[in-house]
């Protein structure tokens, strides 16, 4: 090996033909002719590499992007949020997807059930201070200053969870399950907060339904656990599709 | 007559103020006031150039609808985007929107990420309201244009917090362009034109077309304003100059810069970025922002936007040709220059 | 500190690509900054383009190579060479680059007519102003927008023709005039002239066609001002007009019918170009690359006879454009397929094909190499790559591109003494390339011709020795101008690591080619050819294409010359469909295949062009045939069919000998010269992403010189003629 210093290739101003120089300058949609050499050859070498380059860029970005979107189209066949398509963690993605899907969720029962039954459409309970709107639980047996929540959708099915919840906070928690997800065996990974470096709440866990007792999420919030806005995903354990959401809000000293 | 310098201002103006009125509907003052919607109405009252609901109603307009048809679906898009707006100054840990502290600044991370929820279930509100104009059938294709919408744009948003996260210096335009694709391109031009275009034709358009044209307008939308970002005037912008480079955030100019840069500056850029937003000093900040006019970042980033345009003014051309001229045809055309041009 | 080291590039590969980059680097403007060497499997430059001397000292050549009017570029460089070389005419045959390069400008077409009888359609394309390679090219940059004019111009002139020919004159050899309608009449006013054509059913006239191509050709001068819809209509309006027309004189009158198929092939053609916004794409002739160039024509309205015609059968026949190797499958990318139909027909100079007077490797590779090594250019012979090393990327320091690290050879002999070796023989004056290495040269030398090394076959894999170039010590930066087909085996870290070399790889496709020559010892026009030399396509299979080469034979050294010297060519399919290179027992078994086809091509499809040349059985005279090897009285000669075994016939199957064809959707995953992946590689070749994506001399020159832009930033891009091109 040699001590000396490696010699490159230099760094290319354009890199690419150009091979539509009117549009480059913004002249596109006239669709004006050229014949008598309008922007002369000084105008013509001033030009950027970088416009007809990113045209061709552009193209190839949105053409893939196309063809992966036909290719996908037949795999997402249903509404949840695939997490294949994701990118980064998914733990952090499904966090602030669950955020949204949280909202949605709720709201989309509402419409499919408008739409299946043609029963006109709640106006949203506005939640109330200090709760939000849940699907129905069984009161939770926390021995803690746990708010109480109060109904709100009505679905079509009831879906029973047990939720045995110990903190020495006042905290809520809000859950949201399909309905079909209940008899389901789920997991939840860790309450996560929006900010990364906020502590997050480990000690939760899922446990399956067995001999007729609906299934129970066990919570614990330990007495350093900042306070704030705490969510999770519920995943199917063997489809790793979303089930539902859980909101844990932990309130200030 | 308007002329086409006058022609946008004009009609993102008139729809702007159409929009803005339907919008008041959704922020009623309603409990809990103090800590929410007080909050929840507080972006959307700042301004902004609602060039999404223009766009949307717009499209909807040149495609053969009435006015009152998308009205709802453009105050939704509005919602939806400053549902984003307070989320991602959450996330950039910005201290300033639109001339005034933000959200996280005034009341912290907590009740700001609870008003970005607030103002997407506001959003869903207005779509699901659509039923009893356009009917369940196509308000439901408009949600699920809406879902598709949000899904990339999170999708988007996650690539780009992931480059922040690892660091990624490595990057190249294309990678850019991918990104903006989703994060950007979805909700700002390619979802308001598909909805505008699917509610006046009721399905009948295939709205696919509708993805080069977003795709380029919204790009070069994007990357001038990331420009803007570094070198428009503040009280017109709406953001503190040079933020971007602040946090970190991969433009096209950064990646530019990261790839021409010498071995020792590419060093040091990749220290600067891995540290903190908060240990970041404006010694850096500037020496970033000097190295960028050595090498002709953003004149470089204005020749991408610059091409981009002249590409989305052929698919346009391709688009919309079949359409009767009209204002808002005309309309969405000059947008495509205004991208460019505006301050 | 002293001046800076020169640095050094390595270039493999001796083919035309390979040593454009070289000419560029070693310009005296560099002052020597460059140091190339040149590596080279076997005893001679040239790739595909490679010919050598075999007995007789006759020519032998991979297949047909001819030059167009068009290559700027690349007839620059044999100017500028040769100019450079300055040989002194009194001591060599070929000295100017006109003895080199004469116009050739009958074309045929051949036509099977419903009762199976052959028609060969020649067009004579009238000779324009200049010549090619001339210079001064800045100024002219054509745009679509111009060459639709150009295809409107052509369209009215072969309705003046028909016309003049009903009125008396003669239709073959239809000539056009470049000369424009430039009758300035306001958007209104011509707008309304056609409405009026179009309502009253004037374009039923032949006059009234015409008129209506002149209304085109003001509303092509300024399309924005027009309406696309109306535009459509009046196309449409003169194909269906003209249709109708001359429907009932088609069928009989040949010379009309092919005067129609281009007309219908026009019009299509403009169609599309307004239908796909081609004026105003910013990707120009690129954006209808996915489709195949008859489908595209289908697509806008082009009847089914006119894309039987010849015409178009000719444009891919030239181009090997054969998916597969495989007659029944046609595939050409449509955009640049209209690329290369419109830098042929409207930006020749000269003369529209050019020939070259001796072999390829004698005309172009003896004077660059001659010219290399007095610019100093090291040359190693008998140097195969094997293998390109990347650096390992774990020891890559932030902010570094990846690179290469090693090249790594065989070097299949050695030069004697050490030396460098010399590769030219003299036949009468002129520096040629033999058919065999000079063995006398090479260490062992004896024992490798004994031993049978065949040194350019991919196959053999002997070798004298291994030898690593390394970067820094050996080289600086390369030049990697092998062939597509070879990538796969050289670059395999590459391909494996980099997605977009392997999109590549799988996307642009090669296929093997079979040529064979054929010398005769009677005239054409005994032999019941009466036409001029002529280049004819489209012809049977397997050998579709035919070019008449007697102006060679005075350059070989026969005892008792022939008269009649042919050369036929075609791709060569792939043995069991496996579309890539084969095994070595294959290599025998195709080159069985190629002299079987030849001799059963000669005993059936040849007595269609040379009636003359079959006994009365039909079976082809042999006799004709003359052998090299034959001095008068000397022994029985070979009769009947075995007589063929003295001719020259190949099946180019080496990987590196394989075509690179531009199969629709292809282009868009060639990789560029100018890419910088990789911050010590270039690649040049024909197959790479040039401007001009077709397989042929022009491309591949063009990208040699993009190679040496990318290492030198010289020459400048615009300065490359036809880059900037739509």
């Amino acid at each position: 090996m040699s001590a000396r210093k490696r010699i490159t290739r230099p760094q290319l101003e354009r890199t690419e033909p150009m091979r539509h120089w009117p549009t480059l300058f913004g002249m596109a949609g006239s669709g004006a002719p050229q014949t008598e050499g309008k922007a002369g050859p000084a105008g013509r070498r001033s030009l950027n590499d970088a416009v007809s380059r990113s045209v061709d860029l552009g193209y190839r970005v949105i053409d893939e992007y196309i063809r992966q979107g036909q290719r996908a189209a037949q795999r997402f066949t249903d509404r949840s949020y695939s997490t294949q398509a994701m990118t980064g963690d998914v733990q952090e993605l499904a966090m602030r997807v669950g955020r949204y899907a949280s909202e949605f969720a709720a709201v989309w029962f509402e419409l499919m059930q408008a739409a299946v039954t043609g029963v006109a459409q709640r106006q949203t309970a506005p939640p109330s201070n200090g709760a939000r709107a849940t699907a129905p639980l069984s009161p939770s047996t926390a021995p803690s200053a746990a708010q109480a929540t109060t109904p709100g959708y009505a679905t079509a099915e009831h879906a029973r969870v047990r939720i045995v919840m110990t903190s020495l906070r006042p905290a809520e928690l809000s859950l949201d399950l399909r309905p079909d997800a209940a008899a389901r065996p789920l997991l939840v990974h860790a309450l996560r907060a929006v900010d990364p470096d906020t502590p997050r709440v480990t000690d939760v866990v899922f446990e399956a339904a067995v001999n007729g007792d609906p299934p129970t999420l066990r919570l614990r919030v330990p007495a350093d656990q900042p306070a704030g806005v705490y969510n999770a995903v519920i995943v199917d354990a063997e489809t790793s599709r979303p089930a539902g959401t859980i909101s844990l809000r932990i309130a200030p000293e | 007559m308007d002329t086409a310098a006058t022609l946008v201002p004009t009609v993102l103006k008139e729809y702007g103020d159409i929009t803005r009125v339907a919008l008041c509907d959704y922020l009623r003052p309603r409990e809990p006031q103090r800590h929410l919607y007080n909050l929840v109405a507080d972006y959307p009252r700042r301004g902004g150039r609602m060039l999404r609901p223009s766009l949307c109603i717009a499209t909807a307009r040149a495609f053969g609808a009435h006015l009152e048809d998308a009205v709802r679906s453009a105050v939704a898009l509005e919602l939806l985007h400053n549902a984003f707006l307070v989320h991602d100054d959450v996330e950039d840990e910005s201290d300033e929107r639109r001339g005034r502290p933000t959200l996280n600044a005034l009341h912290g991370v907590a009740v700001a990420v609870n008003v970005g929820d607030a103002l997407t279930l506001l959003a869903l509100r207005a779509l699901i309201d659509n039923r009893n104009t356009l009917g369940p059938w196509l308000s439901m294709r408009v949600l699920e244009e809406a879902e598709r919408m949000a899904r990339e744009s999170i999708e988007g948003q996650a690539i780009e917090l992931g480059w922040r996260r690892d660091n990624a210096i490595d990057l190249r335009d294309a990678d850019y362009l991918d990104m903006v694709l989703k994060k950007t391109c979805w909700y700002t031009t390619i979802y308001p034109s598909r909805v505008g275009a699917l509610i006046a034709t009721r399905g009948g358009v295939d709205l696919d077309r509708f993805l080069r044209f977003g795709f380029f307008l919204g790009a070069a939308f994007q990357i001038q304003d990331d420009m803007l970002n570094l070198r428009g005037d503040p009280a017109r912008y709406g953001k503190e100059l040079n933020g971007d480079i602040l946090e970190g955030k991969r433009t096209l100019m950064l990646i530019h810069l990261l790839r021409e840069a010498t071995g020792d500056e590419r060093a040091r850029l990749a220290e600067l970025l891995s540290q903190p937003r908060a240990a970041r000093k404006i010694a850096d900040l500037h020496w970033i922002r000097e190295r960028m006019d050595v090498y002709g970042c953003l004149d470089y980033a204005g020749s991408v936007a610059h091409g981009l345009a002249g590409a989305a003014l052929h698919e346009f051309s391709l688009l919309y040709a079949g359409l009767r001229e009209s204002r808002d045809k005309r309309f969405i055309e000059a947008l495509v220059t205004w991208v460019l041009e505006r301050t | 500190m002293g001046e800076p080291r020169p640095v050094k590039v390595a270039i493999i590969g001796g083919g035309c690509a390979s040593v454009a980059a070289a000419f560029e680097l070693t310009r005296p403007e560099h002052n020597g900054k460059y140091q190339v060497s040149m590596y080279q499997l076997g005893w001679r430059l040239g790739g595909k383009g490679a010919s050598g001397r075999g007995p007789a000292d006759r020519i032998e050549e991979h297949g047909l190579h001819l030059w167009m009017g068009f290559y700027e570029n690349a007839f620059r460089l044999m100017r500028e060479c040769y100019a450079e070389l300055n040989r002194d005419p009194g001591q060599c045959p070929i000295a100017d680059w006109r003895d080199a390069f004469v116009p050739a400008p009958q074309i045929g077409v051949a036509e099977r007519s419903p009762d199976g009888t052959w028609l060969t359609w020649k067009a004579m394309l009238p000779p324009t102003e200049g010549l090619p390679g001339d210079g001064a090219n800045g100024q002219q940059r054509w745009s679509i927008v111009d060459y639709m004019m150009r295809a409107v111009a052509l369209l009215r002139t072969l309705f003046e023709t028909i016309q003049r020919q009903d009125d008396g004159g003669h239709l073959d050899g239809a000539e056009y005039s470049a000369a424009s309608w430039s009758d300035k009449r306001s958007p209104g006013v011509v707008l309304d002239g056609i409405s009026q054509l179009l309502k009253y059913g004037e374009l039923a006239t032949l006059a009234g066609l015409t008129q209506a191509v002149g209304f085109l050709e003001a509303v092509f001068q300024s399309l924005s001002l027009y309406p696309e819809n109306i535009i459509l209509r009046l196309l449409d309006a003169v194909g269906s007009n003209a249709r109708r027309l001359l429907e009932a004189r088609l069928e009989h009158d040949v010379p009309l019918r092919r005067a129609w198929q281009i007309i219908d092939l026009t019009l299509a053609t403009l169609r599309g170009g307004v239908r796909f916004g081609l004026m105003t794409d910013p990707r120009g002739f690129d954006a209808i690359d996915e489709y195949d160039c008859r489908e595209w024509l289908r697509l806008n309205g082009a009847s089914e006879s006119s894309l039987d015609s010849g015409y178009l059968r000719a444009l891919y026949d030239l181009g090997f454009s054969y998916e597969n190797a495989d007659a029944s499958r046609p595939r050409i990318a449509a955009g640049q397929a209209l690329r290369s139909m419109v830098r042929a027909f409207f930006t020749y100079r000269g003369s529209f094909f050019w020939r070259m007077c001796a072999g390829m490797g004698d005309i172009v590779f003896a004077p660059l190499y001659e010219v290399l090594k007095r610019r100093g250019v090291r040359f190693e012979f008998f140097h195969r790559l094997r293998n390109v090393k990347l650096a390992d990327p774990a020891a890559l320091e932030p902010g570094e591109s990846p690179y290469v690290e090693a090249l790594e050879f065989d070097v299949q002999a050695e030069v004697k003494e050490g030396r460098e070796y010399a590769p030219l023989i003299d036949i009468r004056g002129l520096p040629c390339w033999p058919s065999r290495p000079d063995y006398s040269q090479l260490v062992d030398g004896e024992r490798l011709e004994r031993e049978g090394w065949e040194f350019e076959s991919y196959w053999d894999e002997r070798r004298a020795r291994p030898r690593t170039l390394r970067v820094t010590d050996d080289f600086d930066l390369a030049v990697l101008g092998v062939s597509l087909g070879a990538i796969p085996y050289v670059c395999r870290e590459i391909v494996a690591r980099d997605p977009r070399w392997r999109a590549m790889i799988d996307h642009v496709r090669t296929v093997a080619t079979q040529a064979f020559q054929v010398w005769m010892s009677e005239d054409l026009r005994d032999l019941g050819w009466n036409d001029k030399p002529i280049v004819l396509c489209g012809f049977a299979e397997p050998f579709d294409t035919w070019a008449d080469m007697r102006h060679l034979i005075a350059q070989e050294s026969w005892p008792h010359r022939p008269r009649t010297l042919a050369y036929f060519c075609n791709v060569l399919p792939d043995p069991d469909g496996s579309n890539g290179p084969a095994q070595r027992e294959h290599c025998q078994a195709q080159r069985q295949q190629v002299r079987l086809n030849a001799i059963r091509f000669l005993n059936g499809d040849v007595a269609h062009l040379w009636p003359n040349a079959v006994d009365a059985s039909g079976e082809f005279r042999w006799d004709l045939l003359v052998d090299p090897t034959e001095a008068d009285g000397a022994g029985a000669p070979a009769a009947g069919e075995a007589r063929f075994a003295s001719q020259y016939w190949t099946a180019n199957m080496n990987p590196s000998d394989r075509y690179a064809l531009s199969l629709p959707g292809s282009s868009a995953y060639r990789i560029s010269p100018l890419d910088r992946t990789y911050d010590n590689l270039t690649i040049a070749g024909d197959w790479t992403a040039c401007g001009f994506n077709a397989g042929c001399v022009e491309a591949a020159v063009m990208s040699g010189r993009l190679a040496a832009h990318a290492i030198s930033k010289s020459p400048r891009l615009e300065d490359i003629v036809g880059f900037d091109h739509p």
